[in-house]
């Protein structure tokens, strides 16, 4: 149970109750994660990050830039309802079924849970996000994600919002969690070939995986990017689901492949 | 610490822990509307609130986050003591009957209204999205966010809710709104735990980890020694009495075989020890510190596994009888061991503990071999359904305490009676020393029927004299109450080329789980609800039960029957395939009407003999007819998408309305000294407007305002008996005790009337309102019971009635669907869904409305996606006892079109015609599903639920 509310007015003060307690305090967004008895986090000393303006979502970091500037306070609704957000970013965002929780999931909640949670991990990094930590430092979320994840994440930068993005969550039925979510990006020319894609797939309870075998053969063309056949086999040979309630390890790799194959035709459409 | 916080208008100053639940400090706070039903998970939305202006799961926020935030409840919305339009609109629309999720509703919508001045479906989807609804399907309220909209601007804004029915009626068959709906919609304190007295004992109870298992030693000083302790309960020093929790008739068809706690663990999260103790922490930590050396057994979990030569044996206690006529083998007590406690039988359900049998029965009309041999084409196919949770959104919770000497059990039950009784005999006490109150009941589904927490915790205060709170959690929801039976079921069925049925055999095989409550009951219900809507001079029906370590199982709407209709509705839709007929043709040609003979519910009473019936009310036929137009039955639509195929398929149902033969129901009907009346009905209101139906018949008898009536019902103390609310039975039984004792009043007041007019009683007629016309002048009741109570009076005005009967009203409806099947995915999305329904006259027609779009809700959920999931290793481990794994439908899952139809029929037995409704909707979609997905992609699903990877399977896109 939580015994002591730390609220720092500034990010520097914030930082030194982190080392204060010798990092085993907590950064506390709204708390979905934390005060959710069923993940067992247990701290008994959070650190309180409203006051330190992270709830903003602007066009950046240079002014007229594609990109954009997530602050990690940026709730799940207040991204689907801001005009800046990118629509692709929505739509993952609207992956949490509950109006009521995502009033208060935060982004920087969502990737700072770890990618086992993080619902929005595959549309992420789909996008290329980087995670911007203290001194604006930043590194790609995949990165992140794969690292041991120390530190206070303040925002999120995606840096082109209107790159072709296309993701499809796999479900048992709508409040049920995502069995397996993909995420596609890519950049092609004018005949559709493409240059560049970044496939993205989580299955629940694992972290995001890049297919980075499926990707170089659809930008080398040795798979045709609208095989769909040649493209759920390629993803059905390279993913490792385990069988579980959810569903057993060969329906998780199909419906992988029929995800990531949907996400690749609706790009180039 | 201090919070400072805006709550509801009004700066407070709260004292708590940083760490403190935010939804049971605005409880501790008074604040009753704010609830939790998920554990404090962010599922169910029970616990919503408006922080800073948004809606929020209050359950998951912790005090100190909330300094200096502007907090509304409910309780903002209520306006003095009357409703907000948002309010008003939701009781109009009939949504709010269970209701324990009612204000949470009303916060979320009125936000939304604030949000977008004219919602779609979409936005209304949306605000929704995070609120689980049990009982009414949710698509009555895309109706109240409209009539809110326009209340808004126009507080006195009425549009037609729905149909009406019967003109010469003035509040049967109208939309009224249901009596107690202002209290629950305002957060008013309703349920048990609102009755909660400071300084209440809380019990907790320490579960079984193993499927299988004895005690073999319990150590419970450590825990004694925890301060704040009071009481530990153990199978050492529980009282040695076995009951069953099944609260059906008396003496039951259920065995006794169930201890308040035994040496013998049958099911993980079996009651081990209940600890008692002033505070929730102390409790927790005396459970930690109870020390249990198990020996662990070998558990069995399947139908085939449990009747092996070699499978463990779950129940190989003493068998006694307790009429003291042994029905079974008496020497099988040679092999009895003590620490499987005892099994009493109050008679022969065909049991055979010894081999797992928990009960059989088997029976027949007509000469099946011969119906065979006739047919042009037989077909045999087995169908096999899943384990099922209710999911009521209040969880079970109890609370007892002692007054003046006698217990007094505030209670969340659908049979107060049986609570009484069972308590009584536990505690070696007379009933006289035991009051049952049912409060409001925030779900049940039959769950409730069972008595699983009541009498542990009487027998607390029974010990400690003090007050005791108990309330399962949600993961003892999933892991320790009643669920829909598994079952496995061989349909072999014949029938001429022309779709007449020959012959049908219907072999059924049940999983009782740990323990045989219902375990007779709900597998011949498959049968009992399923074969007699066919007409087949040769049936055949065989049902076994088998004892096994799953979860428990027991009551849950539809009683079995959906898993006979799935299995029976869904081999005749086979049939008609292999004949190449139209299945709703072979329906048409053998289904049942008005004026048929039922032979076959001769041998299909339940725990009694039956009674051949003829039908005295049919819808059916019209139902079928109606329901082909409106879909378009024969026509098949197309999609762009050539993955995507959609299909249509149908099914009939049936039910029962209560037990003739078996229940009981009575009322009393009281004129009050100003000519209004006060109605005490035994009926347990579960939240679908039974007390309404009440209030409502006995206004029509008595020519009088609604709201002249009060209704006080379920409370053993102050109501008349009545064996429950279960099997259909409230309007039917509770409905036509009302009936009974409004016109016993009626009697006395015309008698009355007429010695104060001198006049004959044949020239007396009750007319509107409250008014009694003679030839020469009028009273008014109020003239009437004046004179009746004054010091020359005859006394009080009282009408009593009691209702049993051997006559039987049918519920009957038809079900079509529209399904497009992804045949790339195997998704299976429900495009429309039609309901029509006969339960005779729709009494509350839109409460009766909202509950077949809850029952047909439900059943989709069990089709598609409910089940519950074991671990694979065979430790008897439910996986998903949560909601978010478990799979129960959320407004995001609703049928894309979905109606609900009433056609009328005047049943010559139901109080003005009415018969029951609600159970008998859960009972189509599984077959109608099914049909409707070969008819789209050419598959037959045999095994619910239906899922994507076993729609792939069969679809041949995954191996077989």
């Amino acid at each position: 149970m939580i015994k002591e509310f730390l609220k720092p007015d500034t990010l520097e003060q914030a930082l030194q109750f982190f080392e204060d307690h010798q990092g085993l305090a907590g950064f506390f967004g709204n708390g979905v994660f934390i005060n959710n008895h069923k993940y067992n986090l247990n701290y008994e000393t959070v650190i309180s990050l409203k006051n330190l303006g992270l709830d903003r979502l602007v066009r950046g970091p240079v002014k007229k830039s594609r990109g954009v500037t997530i602050g990690a306070l940026v709730t799940f609704q207040n991204l689907i309802d801001h005009d800046n957000t990118p629509r692709i970013l929505k739509q993952a965002a609207l992956h949490e079924p509950s109006r009521l929780i995502r009033n208060m999931k935060t982004i920087g909640g969502d990737i700072s849970a770890g990618p086992v949670l993080s619902g929005l991990s595959p549309c992420l990094v789909a996008l290329s996000a980087r995670v911007q930590k203290k001194d604006l430092e930043s590194i790609l979320l995949e990165d992140y994600l794969n690292s041991n994840r120390k530190g206070l994440v303040l925002n999120i930068f995606i840096p082109d919002k209107d790159v072709k993005c296309k993701i499809k969550k796999v479900c048992l039925q709508s409040n049920s969690p995502a069995i397996v979510t993909a995420a596609v990006s890519m950049h092609y020319d004018q005949k559709k070939k493409i240059e560049k894609i970044i496939i993205a797939v989580r299955e629940i309870g694992k972290k995001v995986i890049r297919l980075g075998k499926i990707e170089k053969q659809l930008e080398n063309g040795s798979i045709n990017a609208v095989d769909n056949v040649s493209i759920e086999k390629a993803v059905f040979k390279q993913v490792n689901p385990v069988s579980d309630i959810n569903g057993t390890s060969e329906y998780k790799k199909y419906i992988a492949g029929v995800a990531v194959a949907d996400c690749i035709n609706q790009c180039l459409a | 610490m201090q919070v400072n916080i805006q709550l509801n208008g009004t700066p407070r100053t709260i004292i708590a822990e940083p760490g403190d639940n935010v939804q049971k400090l605005l409880r501790d706070y008074g604040i009753y509307s704010v609830r939790n039903s998920d554990d404090h998970t962010g599922f169910t939305g029970s616990d919503t609130i408006l922080l800073d202006g948004r809606p929020v799961c209050a359950g998951l926020l912790v005090a100190a986050q909330i300094e200096g935030c502007d907090i509304k409840t409910i309780e903002y919305l209520n306006q003095d003591n009357s409703m907000s339009p948002v309010q008003s609109a939701l009781v109009d629309v009939g949504v709010v009957q269970s209701a324990y999720n009612a204000p949470a509703a009303a916060l979320i919508i009125t936000d939304l209204i604030e949000r977008i001045k004219d919602p779609q479906k979409e936005d209304i989807i949306d605000a929704l999205s995070g609120l689980f609804i049990r009982d009414t399907g949710y698509e009555p309220y895309f109706k109240a966010v409209g009539i809110a909209v326009k209340r808004q601007k126009d507080p006195g804004y009425q549009t037609k809710i729905t149909e009406e029915f019967r003109d010469d009626l003035r509040q049967v068959g109208k939309v009224r709104r249901k009596i107690d709906a202002q209290q629950l919609v305002m957060g008013e304190r309703a349920f048990v735990e609102d009755m909660l007295l400071p300084g209440s004992l809380v019990l907790k109870m320490l579960r079984s980890p193993h499927a299988h298992a004895y005690v073999k030693n319990i150590d419970i000083s450590f825990a004694q020694s925890v301060p704040g302790v009071i009481y530990i309960i153990t199978h050492e020093n529980c009282p040695d009495a076995y009951i069953t929790t099944a609260g059906q008739g008396f003496p039951e068809p259920s065995p006794h075989d169930r201890r308040m706690f035994g040496k013998k663990l049958r099911h993980v999260g079996d009651r081990v020890a209940a600890v008692v103790a002033e505070t929730p922490e102390a409790a927790d930590k005396a459970l930690e510190k109870i020390k249990v050396e198990y020996e662990v057994l070998e558990p069995v979990f399947t139908i085939e596994a449990v009747q092996k030569d070699n499978a463990p044996i779950i129940h190989k206690g003493e068998i006694s009888f307790l009429n003291k006529k042994p029905f079974y083998k008496g020497k099988d007590n040679e092999k009895a061991d003590p620490g499987d406690g005892k099994i009493i039988y109050p008679f022969d359900i065909g049991a055979d503990p010894y081999k797992n049998i928990a009960a059989s029965v088997k029976g027949g009309i007509g000469d099946i071999s011969k119906g065979f041999a006739k047919a042009d084409l037989v077909i045999e196919r087995e169908y096999s359904t899943s384990q099922v949770h209710c999911t009521p959104c209040e969880n079970h919770t109890v609370f007892t305490r002692m007054e003046n000497g006698r217990l007094v059990v505030h209670a969340s039950t659908q049979v107060p009676w049986h609570v009484r009784r069972n308590v009584a005999a536990i505690l070696g006490i007379s009933e006289n020393k035991i009051r049952v109150i049912k409060e409001r009941v925030g779900g049940g589904y039959g769950s409730k029927q069972d008595i699983l927490l009541e009498e542990v915790c009487a027998f607390a205060t029974w010990k400690t004299g003090r007050p005791v709170f108990y309330q399962y959690t949600r993961k003892d929801e999933f892991t320790a109450t009643s669920t829909r039976h598994p079952m496995k079921i061989k349909i072999k069925i014949g029938a001429k080329k022309d779709g007449k049925l020959t012959a049908i055999q219907m072999d059924v095989k049940a999983n009782t789980g740990p323990y045989g409550n219902h375990c007779l009951t709900v597998p011949m219900n498959a049968c009992s609800k399923s074969l007699p809507l066919l007409l087949c001079d040769n049936i055949n029906f065989k049902v076994k039960v088998f004892y096994s370590n799953i979860y428990p199982t027991g009551a849950y709407q539809g009683y079995g029957a959906p898993q006979g209709s799935f299995a029976l509705q869904t081999a005749l839709a086979e049939l008609a395939d292999e004949l190449k007929l139209d299945h709703s043709k072979i329906i048409e040609k053998n289904c049942v009407k008005k004026g048929s003979v039922l032979e076959i519910l001769k041998c299909l009473g339940e725990g009694q003999d039956g009674s051949v019936v003829k039908v005295a009310s049919c819808g059916l036929d019209a139902a079928i007819s109606l329901g082909k137009k409106m879909i378009r039955f024969s026509e098949k639509p197309t999609h762009k998408n050539p993955d995507i195929r959609y299909g249509k398929g149908m099914a009939i149902v049936q039910q029962g309305s209560g037990l003739p033969g078996l229940d009981q129901a009575n009322a009393r009907v009281t004129l009050v000294s100003d000519g209004s009346v006060i109605l005490h009905s035994g009926g347990a209101d579960l939240g679908t407007g039974l007390d309404t139906v009440c209030a409502k018949i006995a206004a029509e008898v008595l020519c009088i305002e609604l709201d002249k009536i009060s209704v006080i019902s379920g409370d053993t103390d102050s109501t008349p008996f009545d064996t429950g609310a279960y099997a259909s039975s409230g309007t039917y039984f509770s409905g036509n005790a009302a009936k009974k004792a409004a016109e016993d009043l009626k009697q006395k007041i015309l008698n009355n009337a007429a010695q104060i007019l001198n006049e004959e009683i044949k020239d007396l007629v009750i007319i509107y309102p409250a008014t009694v016309k003679g030839k020469s002048k009028t009273l008014s009741f109020y003239d009437i019971v004046h004179k009746a109570e004054s010091g020359t009076g005859p006394g009080q005005l009282i009408g009593h009635a009691s209702y049993a009967t051997q006559d039987v009203a049918l519920p009957y409806g038809a079900h079509f669907c529209e399904v497009a099947v992804n045949t790339r995915t195997g998704s299976v999305k429900i495009t429309k869904y039609y309901a029509l329904m006969d339960c005779g006259t729709p009494i509350n027609p839109e409460l009766a409305e909202a509950q077949v779009y809850g029952g047909v809700l439900k059943s989709i959920g069990h089709t598609l996606w409910e089940e519950v999931k074991m671990d694979e290793d065979e430790k008897g481990v439910c996986l998903n006892a949560e909601f978010q794994t478990y799979g129960a439908p959320m407004i995001g899952d609703i049928p894309e079109d979905f109606k609900v139809k009433f056609i009328y029929t005047d049943d010559p037995y139901g109080p003005y015609g009415g018969k029951s409704i609600s159970e008998v909707s859960t009972n189509g979609a599984a077959c109608a599903i099914s049909n409707a997905i070969h008819d789209a992609a050419g598959i037959r699903m045999r095994s619910w639920p239906f899922t994507p990877e076993k729609v792939l399977r069969k679809l041949g896109k995954l191996k077989p």
